[in-house]
């Protein structure tokens, strides 16, 4: 597990938002039930709050500069799963697998970090604990 | 924020760039929307109901649209022309969406020929200026020639031609049945396309329509036909004859055969009501006409006329008897036969037919309102010609026509070259583009707003799928603007706002949110039935001129026709690499055309296959490759329509010969007699799968029963197996193909290209026999019966994909374990695994397994339709069908969200999609009630190659033909 994950363009906290505001995963990453992609939020549901709240923030001045540009923020990805393997949030929701297992304990960092390295041995060594299908075609197609 | 400016956000926002894994292009980066809309998730798929736009059958679709583009189109299961299915064209329209050819933006020809490209601003300018002087020299200077067009754009044509004090427009088809109409108004009274209903009729007579693949409405005369088929799989005699001097994959598809003599398919027609009358066959609804019937067929005894049509007086009366009593039959015409100087008199025959026969009424209607009756006729394209050619127009405007390639003679293309200033809407370039001055290309239908109905009660809609993805503009809207430029003040009445605006008045929409709109746009139009009227036929033995029966030719002498390409169609679809690259279902032939020929003739003429031959007529010549086929009449040979393209387009420019070329220069004929053969050379023609005559002795991979087979057990191979059988436990895939029902058309090789990301191989690859499709199109045909009577030609296609074998000899063989049988019956082929030893391949007795010899590449912007569901594969990896497993896949994920269990028809692979004869079954062999279970236990089903106790997936079901 590393320490720091890579350098975003706004220095946006996890641990800020979930334990400041008590924000859950989802309001934010609002279909990681129901489809494959958790979902990057919009920025107009950044700009919801942050209209009002802490504007006289620098990273929220950025991203107020963002949005009044019309321009998305390219944020880097962090947990990568390579496109050869067809992952879907929904099932692993379903089957009450916590964010944490995957993605470690997001809501303590400040600039999130790979928890684990999402290879294909550690993927099947919780499928087989859960007795979950370990076939190839599960997601390799 | 409404969808279309979300869609404009998205599109200026980099488009697929919201993906985070689906993107072809790999990202690291996450881009978020700004805004995200509330009908679109990430990575998921949506569907947009919309409508064709290939040919004027107008069927209905679902765009299916990830992260905002286009990935596949499938039919609209609530259209009731096509109802959920697809033909080979309609899946190919994602190709023309993202035809690397498409002009990116408006263009203006210099001086010295080139073009230089411009603003939409300027480009609407300078043809408005253009039009603002030819108003200012009278009316009737500026005209219009168009695909054919209903409801709204018709009315905006109209309205828009009215503002430049002209109202010359013509809506041209290539294939535009204008005999069927002036013969309808001959007998019926009624200058219209009757509607026909194939699944009704009990016995179908084609003279040369090919309805199961260009005519009229093919898809859904598919759909009828396989209903017709499945319903009298009892009957002994078969249930269709084809007619014609050429055996087209309609004429495939017949229990018989009629080799008229070509152009003499109405000389034909009236023996066989001569027949019908003489040997009182004739229904008793036409007795009151009987007289005036009789007296006009007088002249057409089959015994009088057996010189002129080649076709045994018996044979007439043996077909009058099985025509008048099965029941309610069919006649129809069509194909070379409805482009010749007899063809209204063949048309009239038909119509005649079919009041002897007591169809009229209730196989064939009258007063269904089809959108073909809105086509011009050869007459007003000649009269705009002359027009042309006098310099009495000004302004052309040419919209999505190709009148310059698709009209013989040449004569249009110098009337072009008169008018000052021809102005094209062309997505891509044509031949008609090419003498264009101004070039202002339109969205693809993909990316339109509009509507287009087919016939009364059928409105289908057109709403864009996504967001245009170059710098083009819909013709609508540039109608619009350049009338307000022209004339602010009365360019009001063309109502306020774009087109799109102008589409939703026409439909009524009184807002945006109005429910019978919103209704529209979800469900692709509105649907009703029209009740047909009540037609009568009429004496109308004063207009029918007695028949000039052709003379009978030369021995030795050689007719020429042409016949529409079922994929290219009259060449508008030439550049979709797909219908170049998978076979022709009856020459098999790819990336070329050629001239059939009989092999008799061939003999007789020193020809053989690949020889390169100049074909002369008394209208021009052309150079094309001979393929010998015995589906022609010796004294025939026959040309695709559609290839010989000269417009700079990548897969078509210059592909094959330009058949037109030899047809008589005014139009009036598909058919030309006199033509020589001239050997120049040898190239060889590359065809796959080539036709294969069932071999005696052993049992033949396509397999026939008799009607009157009884029910008998199927022969069992037994297991002879050294492990222990695969369990199976939940799921065990399987599929069902009823050859009964498929016709070759090969829309599921196309739906498989577009689900599946095959690769297109291009013409050298498939030289080499590196072919990618995972699907493919076989057929065999029984040995003939000897050339008299009504000949057999028996010929059973056969979908060959992967057979998903229990005993699979490509499993043990795979040194790394890349293709393995999985749980649920799959013989798996993982892709980042495969190290391409071809092991399996070699191994594979049905030889459905593909390996990428090369890196696949997608000229762009044609990446932009790869389904992100399935991993593009690279060099080096052998690929093959799976059953479609990211639908079974998904199939499953929708069971357990909705915490139910899985369902018979809950998964569809592609090819069973799109199928419009619904041959393909696919479904859980676990599962006694599913379809699947049901028709493989069927008394028809096979295994092919059951013998090497492969034990397949898929059972066949043999075709039944006649005794």
């Amino acid at each position: 597990m590393r320490a720091e994950g890579p350098q975003q363009p706004i220095d946006f906290s996890h641990r800020a938002h979930y334990v400041a505001d008590n924000l859950d995963c989802e309001y934010c990453h609002s279909t990681a039930r129901r489809a494959a992609l958790a979902g990057v939020p919009a920025l107009e549901r950044c700009m919801g709050c942050h209209r009002f709240v802490a504007t006289a923030h620098p990273d929220v001045g950025k991203l107020t500069r963002y949005w009044d540009r019309r321009a998305p923020i390219p944020w880097v990805q962090v947990s990568v799963v390579p496109r050869f393997v067809h992952f879907t949030h929904e099932a692993h929701v379903r089957a009450k697998v916590a964010c944490a297992e995957c993605h470690g304990p997001v809501e303590q960092m400040d600039r999130v970090a790979a928890a684990h390295d999402l290879t294909m041995g550690w993927c099947l060594q919780c499928h087989r604990q859960r007795r979950a299908p370990v076939d190839c075609l599960t997601c390799h197609y | 924020m409404k969808r279309r400016d979300f869609l404009k956000v998205i599109s200026a926002a980099g488009g697929a760039a919201v993906a985070q894994g689906c993107s072809p292009a790999p990202s690291e980066t996450l881009i978020p929307y700004l805004v995200a809309p509330d009908d679109i998730v990430a990575g998921e798929a949506a569907f947009v109901a919309t409508t064709c736009r290939e040919c004027p059958a107008g069927c209905g679709v679902l765009a299916k649209t990830v992260d905002a583009r286009v990935i596949k189109v499938e039919g609209n299961p609530e259209h009731p022309v096509n109802r959920g299915t697809l033909c080979v064209r309609g899946q190919a329209s994602v190709q023309s969406l993202y035809d690397p050819d498409r002009f990116r933006g408006p263009l203006l020809r210099r001086g010295d020929g080139s073009y230089q490209s411009m603003s939409w601003d300027d480009a609407e300018a300078a043809l408005a200026a253009k039009l603002r002087e030819a108003r200012a020299r009278g009316t009737g200077r500026v005209a219009w020639i168009g695909q054919l067009a209903t409801g709204s754009f018709e009315r905006l044509t109209r309205e828009w031609l009215a503002l430049v004090e002209s109202d010359r427009r013509l809506f041209c088809e290539t294939f535009d049945h204008e005999p069927l109409r002036r013969a309808a108004a001959m007998v019926m009274g009624r200058a219209e396309i009757p509607t026909y209903r194939f699944d009704e009729a009990n016995f179908v007579l084609s003279f040369g329509a090919d309805f199961l693949e260009t005519w009229m409405s093919n898809v859904e005369f598919t759909r009828q036909y396989a209903a017709l088929r499945r319903r009298r799989a009892t009957d002994p005699f078969g249930c269709f004859v084809f007619a014609s001097p050429r055996l087209s994959l309609t004429g495939l598809n017949a229990d018989g055969w009629v080799a008229v003599r070509a152009g003499a398919e109405a000389a034909l027609a009236l023996s066989l009501v001569h027949a019908i009358v003489a040997d009182g066959l004739s229904h008793e609804s036409v007795r009151p006409h009987l007289d005036w019937v009789r007296s006009l067929v007088a002249p057409y005894a089959p015994e009088a006329l057996t010189a002129i049509t080649d076709v045994q007086p018996a044979d007439v009366h043996a077909l009058a008897r099985q025509f008048t009593t099965a029941g309610p039959s069919l006649a129809v015409g069509g194909g070379a036969a409805t482009r010749d100087p007899h063809a209204i008199d063949l048309e009239v025959a038909v119509l005649l037919l079919n009041a002897v026969g007591g169809n009229l009424g209730r196989t064939v209607t009258f007063g269904g309102g089809s959108a073909l009756d809105g086509l011009a006729t050869r007459d007003e394209i000649l009269d705009l010609e002359r027009a042309l050619a006098h310099g009495n127009i000004d302004v052309l405007l040419v919209h999505h026509a190709n009148p310059a390639y698709a009209l013989p003679g040449g004569a249009f293309e110098s009337a072009l070259a008169r008018v000052p200033f021809v102005v094209s809407l062309a997505s891509t370039p044509d031949e008609t583009t090419a003498q264009a001055h101004l070039i202002l290309p339109d969205h693809h239908s993909l990316e339109s707003w509009g509507d287009y109905a087919p016939r009364a009660g059928v409105a289908g809609m057109l709403q864009p799928a996504m967001a245009p993805i170059l710098s083009t503009r819909a013709s609508g809207d540039v109608l619009l603007n350049v009338a307000r430029r022209l004339d602010a003040e009365r360019a009001m009445a063309l109502g306020p706002g774009d087109y799109a605006s102008y589409v939703s008045r026409f439909w009524g929409a009184l807002s945006p949110s109005d429910q019978a709109w919103t209704d529209a746009l979800k469900r692709g139009g509105r649907y009703s039935s029209a009740a047909p009227v009540a037609a009568a036929m009429r004496d109308f033995t004063g207009s029918f001129p007695a028949v000039p029966l052709p003379d009978s030719r030369p021995a030795g002498s050689l007719t020429l026709i042409a016949f529409p390409s079922p994929f290219l169609y009259d060449g508008r679809q030439a550049n979709d690499a797909w219908l170049q690259e998978i076979p022709d279902p009856v020459s098999r032939t790819v990336w070329n055309g050629w001239i059939e020929i009989h092999p008799d003739t061939a003999r007789r003429l020193g020809l053989a296959q690949d020889d390169v031959v100049g074909v002369q007529s008394a209208s021009g010549s052309v150079t094309t490759v001979v393929r010998l086929y015995e589906g022609v009449r010796p004294d025939v040979v026959a040309m695709p329509l559609g290839y010989g393209r000269r417009a700079a387009l990548r897969n078509a420019q210059a592909r094959g010969a330009r058949a037109v070329a030899l047809l008589p220069p005014d139009g009036s004929s598909w058919r030309v007699d006199g033509v020589s053969l001239v050997r120049q050379g040898r190239r060889r023609l590359i065809v796959l799968q080539a036709e294969t005559e069932m071999p005696p002795g052993r049992p033949p991979m396509a397999q026939v029963i008799r009607p009157s087979a009884s029910a008998v057990a199927r022969e069992r191979h037994l297991p002879a197996d050294l492990y222990p059988p695969h369990a199976h436990r939940e799921h065990r895939w399987g599929m069902a193909i009823d050859l009964n029902a498929c016709t070759g058309c090969s829309a599921c090789v196309a739906a498989c290209y577009a689900e599946n990301n095959v690769p297109v191989a291009g013409e050298r690859a498939c030289a080499e026999g590196r072919e990618m499709s995972w699907i493919r199109i076989e057929r065999y045909d029984a040995p003939r019966v000897p050339a008299s009577g009504v000949r057999r030609f028996e010929s059973v296609f056969l979908p060959m994909l992967c057979q998903q074998c229990d005993e699979a000899p490509c499993e043990p063989v795979c040194p790394v374990y890349a293709t393995y049988h999985n749980p649920e019956g799959l013989n798996a082929q993982v892709y980042v695994r495969c190290i391409g030893t071809r092991f399996c391949s070699n191994n594979c007795p049905y030889k459905v397994r593909r390996f990428n010899f090369s890196r696949p590449s997608w000229p762009s912007p044609l990446e932009l339709s790869l389904n992100p569901d399935v991993t593009v594969r690279s060099a080096g990896v052998m690929e093959k069908c799976t059953f479609c497993v990211q639908r079974i896949q998904a199939g499953k994920n929708v069971a357990a969200r909705e915490q139910r269990p899985f369902r018979d028809g809950d998964v569809t692979p592609a090819c069973a999609q799109t199928c419009p004869a619904q041959a393909i079954v696919f479904g859980d062999l676990n599962d006694p009630a599913s379809r699947v279970t049901r028709l493989s236990q069927d008394r028809r089903s096979y295994h092919v190659l059951e013998e090497l106790n492969t034990r397949p997936a898929i059972a066949y079901l043999k075709r039944v033909v006649p005794e």
